[in-house]
């Protein structure tokens, strides 16, 4: 036994190629899913750390409503409510001058503060600056140069320098978009005259019971608990849509792990006959083919997770950007890497390794020692049978039935699974038909070189069939996730150009809190060229549903047309909206909370919970969780004050004064101290749509490794053809064939597959799309959107499959220059 | 003497190593059937050496693969070392070819990973037999010592030959297959793989050896045509006319 082991891997030694190809095809598959996988894991652990140091032991929190609270609630909490555990907050988005950072900027008490968060145990008793400031230990390491002048902070157009009084105390990297200081300091520097943005407190039943029966007006109690629980599902369905990618990717990595594996299965099948006749049993033949496969999945699997690990660094980094971006703050830790996720490489890479033996051994087993032991007889695949096209129908009927059938996102990611590899199946059957409907047409050409390359691609269908397929699962894999993006980017470009129908959008530039002084909002409409003023006010209110979004628009006719209307009746709606209790909602909403125009939603005013009616829903890309629109007279109702966040302001067409002077109008007369933020309508789409392509930034990385791990799988199973070819190449040489003959033979293989692939991968990808649009991203954000083919994706995705099967073969035939026809004569 | 008892050989007491008999097989091709074995009966006994000629696709191969359990007859007995074979599965059928049978093939066959002597060690390993000795014996009477530690790729078409009838005998199976053991070599290779056929035969072991050679045919002791599914004897006067 120990001589039939030795064998196989002097086997390997002799074939470096193909073992290193077999090494770097599970490498690279093990590499994504480990990379993905890190990377969400990193992202989630950074979520949790950074709330559990920035919470504290705080188990509420009090928030004002739109414009956050007064201070004297904090005072109001110590002194009659009895609350010791309380500490106020001030929270805002500064930006560290010298480099143009953003950070976090906490103004906290540090008497208080320390009864809820451990920070630092010592601030503050070294502090001697009006301004002082506690940084992380990296924070201090980054700006050790300039630490001595002070760390020069900016927000909403005024500098202040702070001096770095003391280092927080933490061992987590979580604090290093973090800086710390003084709540009077911050007070002063953010203008935020009594103004504070939160109170943590720790509380108990009693306490909670007590606060809640007497809280003021207008200020509301959270649980810290719920509120990171939303935030962690909110990224959710993010993160999700990525594992499904990688887990596509891995498909990919299995096929090019199956196809390597089992294609030495076949190359060698003379070896393994030879020893059965020698007295080898199958069990025993299996046993150390297993141990074999073992082996190629353990050093594969090593090599992927080191690949992997690297990998995730610029994965994480993706990740939390566009989490950044779109849901919360997420600060970038040290890559950890957990056991399960190692765990799960093992499994993976060595579990391929190992299922692809159990196919060929289990098919060996059906044939005859004679069989196996000619040298010309390569058994027949099942892939290149008609039975594949049955296997195709019943997949993608399975498919079909578990998207009806399943509402959950997991049924949704399995159909779409079922249906790629159902669909890419019967390729290698097509294939044949294909390349024998070349051989006849080449009847009248007669061509040589592409009677011999077409003839090879029926010969080696056993061979190449699977990397046909992991080729073919990318590149259709590939085309719909593009066109996805491309119909989900032209319905958010559509959604934009109607809804943002105003010249110039005004919104504050400090922390969410922030609300625009009505002071200036009456000055708005003053200024020279200007029509018409829409203010917005958005925050979250309690319903009979849970917490929603609620946007709050006082707006004329103009703004409220650019509301898309998906379902519900147009006629009357401006009237009912403006003037009734008519709410419109967004579709997201509708779909998460089961709402249709004529149903009721309650939601909490001044004046206790009021009924609204749910009037159209409409498209809106702003939100996964939706919002609630409601015009400003309807809030009014029964709201004292509405502090507006936002506001648009519409001018007069061809007066001969643009935008931009507008624009220089309003930071000269309004914005001097530099609080507010406008931008004019083409560059607020402009970064929305910049947010867009970063949040997509990702894909396209994974949908690029996708293509690698195929491409890898196509290289290498005409590698291995042309390795095996040997003997045939070289009775074509002697008999006359030229090297570029035998090149342009191999090119024809692998260009009329690449072109077959290409254009079957077509429709599995458009199918794949409609799937991604109409199943899981409703199931994920409740968005609908038009598919758009993009002509220019579609083309994109042919030359992908055309180009990687030319360049596969063009690989393949760098051996023929250095060809000694003699020896491989001799060999064989 | 009747028929059967010029096919089972002379009568001596050794006892029968190989008996076929009524062996059935049919290949389904485009053409439809093609009897190949139409109901062929062989006994060979242990020390003797038959040797079976006769035209291309007359099924010589396919019944040395059948006596190899390497294939199954569609009808018909096999009995092998005193044992039926009929109701073997595996993997009782690669056991019993791993103790009791050796096969050399015209195209060597031999591992190509593996060295001389590892090719050679290989059925004793296989069958946990720890002593070398006779590994060594035979690979220094073929003249092969030298070269044990070579590839087969670096070795002649005479000395892998060579090597491969060494591998076939060096665990002394009673039943010893050759397929066309000559038929890639030149005279003087063909003599040395031939001078190994008869020392094991000599040593007990019957052999069956498919040629087209008539010098090796003409070693064996007893010879037969495989024509028409059948085996005819090879008679004596055809035998002296060929020597």
């Amino acid at each position: 036994m120990i001589l039939v082991l030795i064998s196989f891997l002097r086997e390997w030694y002799r074939h470096p190629v193909q073992l290193g190809l077999s090494i770097l095809g599970i490498a690279i598959g093990v590499a994504t899913i480990v990379a993905i996988d890190l990377s969400n894991h990193n992202a989630s652990d950074s979520f949790k750390k950074s709330n559990s140091l920035l919470n504290g032991l705080a188990t509420h929190r009090i928030t004002g409503g739109v414009g956050g609270i007064n201070q004297s609630v904090f005072t109001w909490l110590k002194v009659e409510m009895r609350i010791y555990d309380a500490t106020p907050v001030i929270e805002a988005r500064v930006v560290i001058v010298d480099d143009g950072q953003s950070v976090k900027l906490l103004g906290v008490d540090p008497l208080s503060d320390r009864r809820i968060r451990s920070l630092d145990s010592n601030w503050g008793m070294n502090s001697v600056s009006a301004f002082p400031l506690f940084v992380s230990p990296s924070t201090q390491q980054r700006y050790a140069n300039i630490v001595d002048s002070g760390l020069n902070l900016s927000f909403g157009g005024s500098n202040k320098t702070f001096t770095i009084s003391g280092i927080l105390q933490s061992d987590s990297d979580v604090l290093d978009n973090v800086l710390v200081t003084d709540i009077a300091a911050a007070q002063v520097f953010l203008n935020l005259k009594e103004n504070i943005s939160y109170v943590d407190l720790r509380v108990n039943q009693e306490e909670l019971e007590r606060i809640q029966s007497s809280l003021p007006l207008g200020v509301y109690l959270t649980d810290l608990n719920s509120k990171n629980h939303v935030e962690g599902e909110m990224s959710r369905a993010f993160q999700t849509n990525l594992e499904a990618m990688g887990l596509l990717a891995l498909v990919v990595g299995i096929f090019l792990v199956f196809n390597t594996v089992s294609f030495q299965m076949l190359r060698r099948k003379g070896l393994f006959a030879l020893l059965r006749v020698l007295g080898l049993t199958h069990t025993h033949l299996f046993a150390l083919l297993m141990a074999e496969a073992f082996l190629l999945g353990l050093v594969g699997t090593i090599l992927g997770s080191v690949l992997g690990v690297l990998l995730s660094q610029v994965l994480y980094g993706l990740v939390t950007n566009t989490i950044n971006t779109l849901y919360f703050d997420l600060a970038r830790q040290a890559i950890e890497v957990p056991a399960f996720t190692l765990l799960k490489a093992m499994l993976l890479g060595i579990g391929a390794s190992l299922l692809a033996v159990v196919y060929p051994a289990w098919t060996s087993r059906r044939q005859t020692l004679t069989t196996q032991l000619s040298h010309h007889s390569i058994p027949q695949s099942p892939l290149v049978s008609i039975r594949s096209i049955w296997f195709a129908i019943v997949c993608v009927l399975m498919a079909i039935g578990i998207i009806l059938l399943g509402s959950s996102l997991q049924s949704a990611f399995l159909a779409l699974f079922l249906l790629i590899v159902g669909m890419c199946f019967p390729l290698p059957f097509i294939l044949s038909k294909i390349a024998a409907f070349i051989e006849t047409a080449n009847a009248f050409v007669s061509r040589p070189w592409v009677l011999m390359g077409v003839r090879s691609i029926r010969e080696n269908l056993s061979r190449t069939g699977l990397a046909a397929i992991a080729l073919s699962v990318a590149v259709a894999t590939t085309l719909g996730v593009s066109l996805m993006i491309d119909s989900f980017r032209y319905s958010v470009d559509h959604w934009l150009n109607n809804y943002l129908r105003a010249d110039i959008y005004i919104s504050s530039s400090q922390s969410d809190s922030a609300t625009i002084s009505p002071m200036v909002l009456e000055k708005l409409s003053g200024l020279d060229n200007v029509v018409s003023v829409s203010r917005g006010s958005r925050s979250a209110v309690q319903s009979n549903l849970g917490k929603v979004d609620l946007f709050v628009l006082d707006t004329e006719l103009p703004g409220f047309k650019g509301f898309q209307i998906k379902q519900g009746d147009n006629k009357g709606l401006w009237n009912k909206f403006r003037n009734g209790n008519a709410a419109l909602i967004s579709e997201a909403l509708s779909s998460r909370m089961s709402l249709s125009p004529g149903d009721a939603i309650r939601l909490n005013t001044d004046s206790g919970f009021v009924s609204f009616t749910v009037a159209a829903i409409y498209f809106d890309y702003s939100s996964e969780h939706g919002v609630i629109t409601l015009h400003a007279n309807s809030w009014r109702r029964y709201n004292s004050a509405i502090g507006y966040r936002s506001a648009a302001l519409y001018l007069k067409p061809n007066a001969g004064i643009s935008v931009g002077e507008t624009l220089d109008q309003f930071e000269r007369d309004l914005n001097q101290n530099g609080i507010l933020f406008a931008r004019s309508n083409r560059a607020l789409k402009q970064s929305v749509l910049k947010v867009f392509d970063q949040t997509f930034e990702i894909t396209g990385i994974l949908r690029l490794l996708t293509i690698l791990i195929a491409i890898s799988a196509i290289v290498s199973a005409l590698l291995c053809v042309q390795l095996e070819r040997r003997h045939q190449i070289s009775i074509l040489r002697a008999i006359g064939f030229t090297r570029l003959d035998l090149v342009r033979s191999t090119q024809i293989h692998t260009g009329v597959i690449g072109l077959v692939i290409g254009v079957f991968s077509l429709p599995i990808g458009i199918a794949l799309c409609t799937v991604l649009i109409n199943v899981i991203n409703q199931r994920s954000f409740g968005w609908s959107m038009q598919t758009i083919l993009s002509p220019s994706v579609l083309g994109q995705s042919l030359s992908i499959a055309i180009v990687s099967a030319l360049v596969a073969g063009v690989l393949a035939t760098l051996h023929l220059r250095k060809f000694d026809i003699a020896h491989n004569l001799k060999r064989d | 003497m009747n028929k059967s008892e010029i096919i089972s050989g002379t009568a001596n007491p050794t006892p029968v190593a190989v008996s076929v008999s009524k062996l059935e097989k049919c290949y389904q091709d485009a053409a439809g059937g093609r009897q190949i074995l139409d109901g062929l009966s062989l006994e060979v006994k242990g020390g003797q050496m038959v040797a079976i000629t006769g035209p291309s696709g007359s099924g010589k191969s396919t019944l040395l693969n059948i006596i190899a359990l390497i294939e199954t007859a569609d009808a018909g007995f096999v009995q092998l070392d005193g044992q039926q074979v009929a109701d073997m599965g595996e993997p009782q059928t690669t056991l019993f070819r791993r103790r009791r049978i050796g096969f050399i093939y015209q195209f060597f066959n031999l591992i190509p990973t593996l060295t001389v002597y590892e090719n050679i060690v290989l059925p004793l390993q296989l069958n946990g037999i720890a002593d070398r000795g006779r590994a060594d014996s035979l690979l220094k009477s073929t003249g092969l010592f030298e070269r044990k530690n070579s590839y087969p790729d670096l070795l002649s078409g005479g000395e892998q030959q060579r090597v491969s009838v060494v591998r076939a005998i060096v665990h002394q199976p009673p039943i010893v297959l050759a397929d066309e053991p000559t038929g890639n070599l030149d005279d003087e290779s063909g003599g040395a793989v031939l001078d190994l056929l008869r020392t094991a035969r000599d040593q007990g072991a019957a052999i069956i050896m498919v040629t087209h050679s008539e010098t090796a045919a003409s070693v064996a002791d007893r010879r037969y045509v495989l024509s028409k599914g059948k085996l005819n004897v090879f008679s004596s006067a055809q035998m002296s006319l060929v020597r």
